[in-house]
């Protein structure tokens, strides 16, 4: 019985049958492309680059994978066609097996197809690069590279499974899909832009689940799009996977229902009935009509932009009925359900205006209401992100921060009342007395309010100029942190990869990723046994300097010092490194290397680095070591 | 049995404003071991009725089963019938063999042995791609697919179609065995009455959704026939009415009348004898006449249902 109702075996392969030639195709090309980029690379370097060891980039691992996450949805597409064709569509459901036999059997062999296509050319992949004899790649990073892109596909064809079960021809199906992958993603993207750009109090990235990056499929090509590396924030962002798992289970879970209620009839209907394809019709046409609200609240209102915008709604409304329906005269019946697109766009601009109100509203004034304030430190630039996370749950009770902190937002609550942060930007330049920052984005802090009341409020808080560094100096001096604590360096468990430069006089090397080897914990162990015995401001000198300090001539090492050590101590300064001189280096004389400490925090998983400033007179056995593995990686010809 | 209670079936689409109504409140029951041919125009129920009775559908209202099982969703009351679409459709470049091996992993009752004594009856090449066969040695492999699931209940939408006078009979007397050997019920779909005539026990007229008349063929043949006769005196249709003939059609050209009669043969020749005719021929109806006749009874133009 079992084999009849959920799942049947003769099915499942019939299935894995009809994919042979989209499949076998996809994985004739996904494997011999994750072979060819190794012995390429491999090939070019003996021929035309100096040989040196490089990592290999999680971009360039494997890189059909990213295009199978694409495919896979034309695998559902293609096993599903059956349901938009008359004769196919009575054939299957006539078959004594439950509907849902069906659905599970055959979502179950497009699925298993695309996941043996993505782990063959991850394997494929690993084989070579591992042989390779130029390149070192992280295993970790292609098992995680392979596992994510097989969610990624999977929440894919989630999407297209909804969009196969809603309609009944194959036009139809790619349309629905598009729009449903995009939809939702491009409504949260412009209440998220809307709301950011309208109310610059309201944290950034205050609704994760808005942003792009919280779309898999997407975010794992944020490096192509942003040119930052997500890949390592959603492996370890257990969020992320499983934002993304629920969402692929769900839309499969709706897909399943609609496929049991789904009628054999609808092959070849656009959609079910008349009521879904003025549905269809207008969310077809709402992301393009929804920009007209999203820019007039951001931009300002432009007549002619919004002339264009209007027509562009239109055309892409009536387009689609005359394809899908192939009749003229529907698109009078059409036109009767332009009015919903016209609330829909008052209903947004409304609920983003009401958004905005309650934000404010629910912005306390009064400083009496709060008990403590907590600073998010990921919004500071003054320590690293090891650093960062250390203090991240402090919080302080200080009545003097809290008073200062409070006079701040309020100011900035009004600034943003009148449009003074929207107005600084638009025209570079400030207006009016209450405005007079420098360089505002240095300004921003992320406070989170700890209320009387028992509740907590995040807001962002343009800071003065001074108060801007009196609420760090006073933050740092009434949380209690332990300066020792704040500036050690992480356990060794929890440092993924050390990832190595040198600092020549014309600039800096390439990078050398150490991770996962013997040579990563030896390093490591050498630099922790090294760096704990230094001074804090020796500590402070190595956490703080980077290339450009060691390269001015008249660079005076308290500078460098993070404000949250005040030292009067001048004894304690003498002992640094003095900043070579310009003249007496060679082109190739490495004056210092850098060395990147990355890592995953062991109760949030939260990424973070941290970058040492390795010289011979502090860390000596370090930057031997170092010096040797960088040596030992460039191959000479 | 296939028992249909009021089902009701209609469709909407996208560019429809009104529901098309294909099944209205249908009602009926069809014995086992019979064989039931539904006739009927074009649109009026036929194909939806089938899918409906195959689970391809479900019915908008009303109720469905077979041997008392519902058949929407039930693998085990679709595991008793077989359905042969009007628009036959077959794996991607399958054989009839593949066929029949796909066939044998959902059928539980898959017989080879018939399988191959039909194959070689019917002379096809079960090696062959489908796709390569003539749309009337589709319909034959698919009768033998059908038949070798060995279903309680077979279906047939407009079977044979396509199928030459020769090919036909063979299909039409492997249906026969299958029925006197096994009992299996099988509905048979055509829009020619001529089509069914020699092959159903039972007919239906479906019409608009509904069934408008059924009944036993032989019944059927045998309660009506025509009459020609002529009197040497005036007469008209009350001449027959008095002696208690029971007429459906009246026609008279002079003293020449001819008409249809519903009721026992010898007694009604015997009272027109009585009359002592000038002329007197009593012929038999086809089919067609049949049905022409009932329905104009009934109130319905024949013509505009079938023609």
């Amino acid at each position: 019985m079992l084999s009849t109702k959920f799942f049947n075996l003769r099915l499942y392969l019939e299935a894995l049958k009809r994919l042979k030639v989209i499949g076998l195709a996809t994985a004739i090309l996904s494997v011999t492309i994750s072979g060819l980029i190794p012995v390429v690379q491999w090939m070019n370097i003996d021929r035309y680059w100096d040989p040196q060891i490089n990592t290999v980039e999680h971009q360039t691992l494997c890189l059909p994978l990213y295009a199978t996450i694409f495919i896979a949805p034309f695998f559902f597409m293609s096993l599903f066609s059956f349901l938009n064709k008359r004769k196919e569509s009575d054939f299957y459901h006539a078959i004594p097996y439950t509907r849902t036999c069906v659905y599970i059997s055959f979502v179950a062999a497009a699925l298993s197809f695309v996941f043996v296509i993505q782990i063959a050319s991850a394997l494929t992949a690993g084989a070579l690069w591992a042989l390779n004899p130029y390149a070192v790649f992280r295993i970790s990073e292609l098992i995680s590279l392979t596992l994510m892109c097989m969610l990624a596909a999977a929440m894919l064809s989630s999407v297209m499974m909804l969009a196969i079960t809603l309609t009944g021809t194959d036009m139809t199906t790619a349309l629905m899909f598009f729009l449903f992958t995009l939809l939702t993603r491009l409504i949260m993207l412009y209440a998220s832009e809307c709301l950011q750009n309208e109310i610059w109090i309201l944290p950034r990235n205050s609704i994760p689940f808005l942003d792009f990056t919280w779309f898999l499929p997407f975010a794992m090509f944020s490096f192509f799009i942003s040119g930052h590396n997500m890949l390592n924030d959603p492996f370890h962002s257990p969020g992320l996977v499983i934002y993304s798992l629920v969402v692929a289970l769900l839309l499969f879970t709706v897909a399943w229902i609609l496929y049991v209620v789904r009628k054999s009839e609808m092959a070849g209907n656009t959609a079910p009935n008349r009521l879904t394809q003025h549905i269809f019709r207008c969310l077809f046409a709402l992301p393009i009509a929804l920009i007209i609200p999203m820019v007039t609240m951001v931009d300002g209102a432009e007549p002619s932009l919004i002339l264009v915008l209007v027509v562009i709604t239109l055309l892409v409304f009536y387009l689609y009925e005359l394809i899908t329906t192939k009749r003229i005269k529907n698109l009078l019946a059409a036109t009767a359900w332009l009015p919903v697109l016209l609330v829909a766009c008052l209903l947004y601009w409304g609920f983003i205006g009401f958004a905005g109100e309650r934000i404010y509203a629910n912005t306390p004034n009064d400083p009496k209401e709060v008990t403590s304030v907590q600073i998010d430190t990921n919004s500071l630039h003054s320590w690293d992100t090891y650093q960062a996370s250390l203090i991240q749950k402090s919080s302080s009770s200080d009545p003097e921060l809290i008073e200062l902190v409070m006079k701040n937002l309020n100011q900035s609550v009004e600034c943003d009342k009148d449009n003074h942060f929207e107005k600084y930007y638009a025209d570079y330049k400030t207006e009016g007395d209450n405005f007079e920052y420098y360089y505002m984005d240095q300004n921003w802090i992320t406070i989170t309010l700890h209320l009387d009341n028992g509740k907590t409020v995040t807001r962002r808080i343009a800071f003065r100029g001074e108060d801007y560094e009196r609420v760090k100096q006073m933050y740092i001096r009434t949380i209690e942190v332990d300066e020792t604590l704040f500036w050690s360096i992480p356990e060794q468990k929890l440092v993924d990869a050390l990832e190595l430069g040198a600092y020549y006089r014309s600039g800096m090397t390439h990078y050398l990723y150490v991770g996962e080897m013997d040579n990563m914990v030896d390093l490591y162990r050498t630099l922790a046994e090294e760096y704990n015995t230094l001074s804090l401001d020796e500590k402070i000198w190595i956490r703080t300097t980077r290339h450009y300090d060691l390269m001015e001539s008249e660079t005076k090492v308290e500078e460098n010092v993070s404000d949250i050590t005040v030292t009067d101590d001048e004894s304690a300064t003498e002992a640094l490194p003095e900043t070579p001189k310009e003249e007496e280096l060679k082109e190739d004389t490495v004056i210092a290397y850098n060395c990147m400490m990355h890592g995953h925090l062991k109760n949030s998983s939260t990424y973070f680095y941290i970058e040492f400033c390795v010289t011979e007179d502090l860390l000596p056995d370090t930057f031997r070591l170092m010096e040797k593995l960088m040596n030992e990686n460039v191959i000479s010809s | 049995m296939i028992t249909a209670t009021k089902v009701t079936k209609s469709f909407s689409g996208a560019g429809m404003k009104e529901p098309y109504v294909a099944l209205k409140e249908l009602s009926c029951q069809i014995p086992g071991g019979c064989i039931y041919g539904l006739v009927g125009s074009n649109g009026a129920g036929k194909s939806t009725f089938l899918r409906l009775l195959s689970g391809v559908y479900q019915a908008d209202s009303g109720d469905i089963t077979i041997d008392g099982l519902p058949v929407w969703e039930n693998p085990i009351a679709k595991d008793k019938l077989f359905y042969v679409p009007d628009e036959l459709y077959f794996l991607p470049q399958s054989t009839m063999k593949k066929m029949a091996h796909y066939y044998k992993a959902i059928y539980t009752k898959f017989n080879w042995e018939r399988y191959d004594n039909l194959t070689q009856t019917f002379g096809l090449d079960e090696t062959a791609n489908l796709n390569t066969f003539s749309k009337g040695m589709k319909r034959q492999a698919a009768t033998i697919l059908a038949l070798s699931t060995m279903p309680d209940y077979l279906f047939f939408d407009e079977t044979f179609d396509g199928l030459d006078p020769v090919m036909r009979n063979l299909v039409k007397s492997v249906i026969y065995n299958d029925v006197l050997e096994r009992g299996t019920t099988t509905i048979i779909t055509s829009h020619s009455l001529r089509e069914l005539e020699d092959t159903c026990d039972q007919l239906a007229l479906l019409h608009k959704g509904g069934i408008v008349f059924e009944s036993d063929i032989q019944n059927l043949k045998t309660s009506l026939f025509k009459v020609q006769t002529a009197f040497s005196t005036p007469f008209d249709q009350s001449k027959f009415k008095t002696v208690g003939i029971d007429i459906l059609s009246y026609t008279q050209t002079g003293s020449v009348c001819s008409f249809i009669v519903r009721g026992d043969r010898t007694a009604v020749e015997e009272k027109i004898r009585c009359m002592n005719p000038l002329l007197l021929d009593m012929l038999p109806l086809n089919l067609e006449e049949v049905f022409i006749y009932e329905m104009e009874a009934l109130g319905y133009a024949f013509k505009e249902i079938l023609m």
